[in-house]
């Protein structure tokens, strides 16, 4: 059984519909990317699985490990272990880094049935993380992402993600607004988290992100439906021909 | 409006002493305040009215004093969660001193009538009227920690009229926690206290004021003070409860280096009312001020904040800072605020702001992202808003109790938007 199963999926920002008929499969072990030109409906696909308010499930369903996903609250979502590493982090002035790393951590852990880790032992697993990351642990204890450069909330969520262990990682254009340097680092983050148990969604507008976390399946995005799956080198395609042709090829 | 007829005493023989005949008839002369007063804006002025009224008409209303009470276990009830150092805690039930141990450690407390209150208001006239004990704080140098705890205590209604005064001397340093709690709700009360501080050149006072009244009892809070050179004021206030809770600060910087910094945190549903009243007067050049006020609304209830600034001609060098920020729950509840600067000086640094807004729901889905359940998100993001106004007692033994009472306040916001 897939771990997560997208069926003719349907969703509406107001009266206008953004995703018409997407269907999508992962299992455990695998990722996958989802490309497309601006406006196809990459990070409502992202929001809406996340839980996002403001999008309206039109029709089809979402069945994540055996339950309907869609009928869940994004707090619930998230402890069943589906993460999203957002596009724009948001700053929360005043929430700690580590303070909400731990809370978040520790509902995980509950959820799952796990005591709660003790500081010792969060601190331990942070610091690890932090160097995988190469992330300086003064980040810790300041505000989630309040000054921090783009790069740095795209590690930053990378971190929490490294962190929390989640089961389905969704990343939204993680790879947007950084310097080669730091897509390196995020894609050595997102690569040691490949797991056999672990599903990725990479959401992505370019190819470069793909060149360092190599996907199995790459699916093409555009006018709310998924227009053409293939391996890796569909990717390269696009990114030396553009999105046109996909159109004309799937109008044919 | 004339406060005249409803106001009138209905005991022939009250007010009894010269001073209080006087005060009383300041107070008729004044007239209650009304909305049409600046100072009294958006305040519940009716009900004020309506409550003294029925007071002043009861021929014992304003004369009615404590009721003997066990003042151990009052204060168990009252203050659950704060211990207390009871060698260091005085206790007025209804506005008169309890307990007549007056020998906290490095104070002494002078609980005779003090004359010459100069009242400026109706309601500091009124207090003065009914008041037949001034409590003089005598302070000196390695004192502990004072408590204060006011007790309303209603069986019948009731005007409390508390009054204090404490005067710190060249340079002494000094503390004093005052709470201001119900033990039960069952009758209407009325507070109109007033506080006066002086603060000698070097002087620093403490005082941190935490308000819990009961859901019926409606508050009236004039203090005023005066600080000399060096002197520093650091205040700070926590509401939390009764009908309505009126802060009334005018502070006086009067010499070089006095700096005052204000800061306070409220929360109020249901009905509740909370007016912050504001007035700092820069009377001496290179005095410092700063307001830094945080507030949460919820249910039906208002919060109102005025925060005066004025700086007098010649007080050059002055450094003043303001600020006050709103979070509204509920779009029942309203929010009035009113920064004010008045610069009659050229070399001067003032800023002020003041925001009314929302929790903001893309922090909130964020946190819910990482799997924070509502409740804490919502707390989180709350704790976050009022952490630059609680910074005077962290770290203090006030801390937890502050911290919970806000946490339980904002889960009752939360059910009462359940509801």
């Amino acid at each position: 059984m897939p771990l997560i199963s997208i069926e003719d999926l349907h969703v509406s920002v107001g009266s206008t519909p953004i995703l018409k008929g997407l269907s999508l499969e992962l299992d455990s072990g695998e990722v996958h990317a989802i490309m497309g030109p601006n406006g196809s409906g990459k990070s409502t696909l992202s929001h809406v699985l996340a839980g996002k308010p403001g999008y309206t499930v039109d029709s089809g369903s979402v069945t994540y490990d055996g339950q309907d996903l869609l009928e869940l609250e994004p707090d619930e979502r998230a402890r069943a272990g589906v993460f999203l590493a957002f596009q724009y982090p948001v700053e929360i002035p005043g929430v700690n880094n580590a303070y909400l790393l731990r809370a978040a951590l520790n509902a995980a852990r509950t959820a799952r049935g796990e005591d709660e880790i003790d500081a010792v032992g969060f601190m331990k697993l942070v610091r690890d993380k932090c160097a995988l990351m190469e992330m300086d642990q003064q980040f810790l204890t300041r505000s989630v992402n309040e000054g921090f450069s783009g790069g740095e909330k795209k590690r930053n969520e990378v971190l929490q993600m490294a962190v929390l262990e989640p089961r389905l990682c969704l990343l939204d254009e993680t790879d947007s607004g950084l310097d080669i340097d730091a897509l390196k680092i995020v894609a050595e983050g997102i690569n040691a988290l490949r797991s056999p148990d672990r599903a990725m969604l990479l959401v992505t507008h370019y190819q470069r992100l793909l060149s360092y976390v190599e996907p199995d399946v790459v699916h093409v995005l555009a006018d709310g439906v998924i227009q053409m799956s293939g391996g890796k080198e569909l990717a390269l395609k696009l990114e030396a021909e553009g999105y046109d042709w996909v159109r004309r090829e799937s109008a044919a | 409006m004339s406060a005249g007829g409803t106001s009138h005493s209905a005991n022939p023989d009250w007010p009894a002493g010269a001073e209080q005949q006087v005060a009383f008839q300041r107070y008729l002369d004044l007239g209650l305040p009304t909305q049409r007063d600046e100072a009294w804006r958006y305040a519940p002025t009716d009900e004020v009215a309506i409550a003294l009224t029925a007071l002043l008409t009861d021929p014992a209303g304003a004369t009615r004093r404590s009721i003997a009470l066990d003042i151990t276990a009052a204060l168990a009830t009252a203050l659950p969660d704060i211990a207390l150092d009871r060698a260091n805690t005085l206790v007025l039930i209804n506005g008169r001193l309890t307990d007549h141990d007056t020998t906290a450690n490095g104070w002494s407390i002078d609980s005779n009538r003090v004359t010459g209150h100069n009242d400026t208001s109706a309601l500091g006239a009124l207090n003065t009227a009914c008041n037949d004990q001034t409590l003089a704080l005598h302070v000196s140098d390695d004192s502990e920690p004072l408590n204060i705890v006011h007790i309303a205590s209603a069986t019948q209604p009731t005007l409390a009229s508390p009054r204090l005064q404490i005067t710190v001397p060249t340079n002494v340093a000094a503390s004093v926690v005052e709470h201001l709690v119900q033990l039960d709700a069952s009758a209407p009360t009325v507070i109109n206290a007033a506080l006066s501080i002086t603060l000698q050149a070097g002087a620093s006072l403490r005082w941190h004021r935490l308000q819990r009244l009961g859901g019926d009892t409606l508050s009236i809070y004039e203090t005023h003070a005066r600080l000399e050179r060096d002197a520093k004021l650091e205040w700070f206030s926590l509401d939390t409860g009764a009908a309505l809770a009126r802060n009334h600060l005018q502070i006086a910087l009067h010499g070089d280096q006095a700096r005052a910094d204000l800061s306070g945190v409220y929360v109020c549903s249901d009905q509740q009312v909370v007016d912050n009243r504001l007035a700092i007067r820069h009377a001496h050049p290179n005095a410092s001020s700063s307001q830094e006020y945080a507030g949460i609304a919820g249910g039906s209830s208002r919060a109102i904040f005025h925060g005066k600034v004025r700086v007098d001609e010649g007080a050059d060098g002055t450094v003043a800072k303001q600020r006050n920020r709103n979070l509204l729950m509920d779009n029942t509840a309203k929010i009035f605020t009113k920064p004010e600067l008045e610069i009659y000086a050229d070399e001067v640094e003032c800023a002020h702001g003041a925001t009314t807004g929302q929790i903001d729901p893309d922090a909130m889905f964020y946190l819910l992202a990482r799997g924070i359940d509502p409740n804490q998100a919502k707390r989180m993001l709350v704790d976050a808003f009022v952490a630059a106004s609680l910074t005077p007692i962290n770290d203090t033994p006030l801390e937890p109790a502050v911290k919970q009472r806000l946490a339980d306040k904002l889960a009752q916001l939360q059910a009462g938007v359940l509801a």
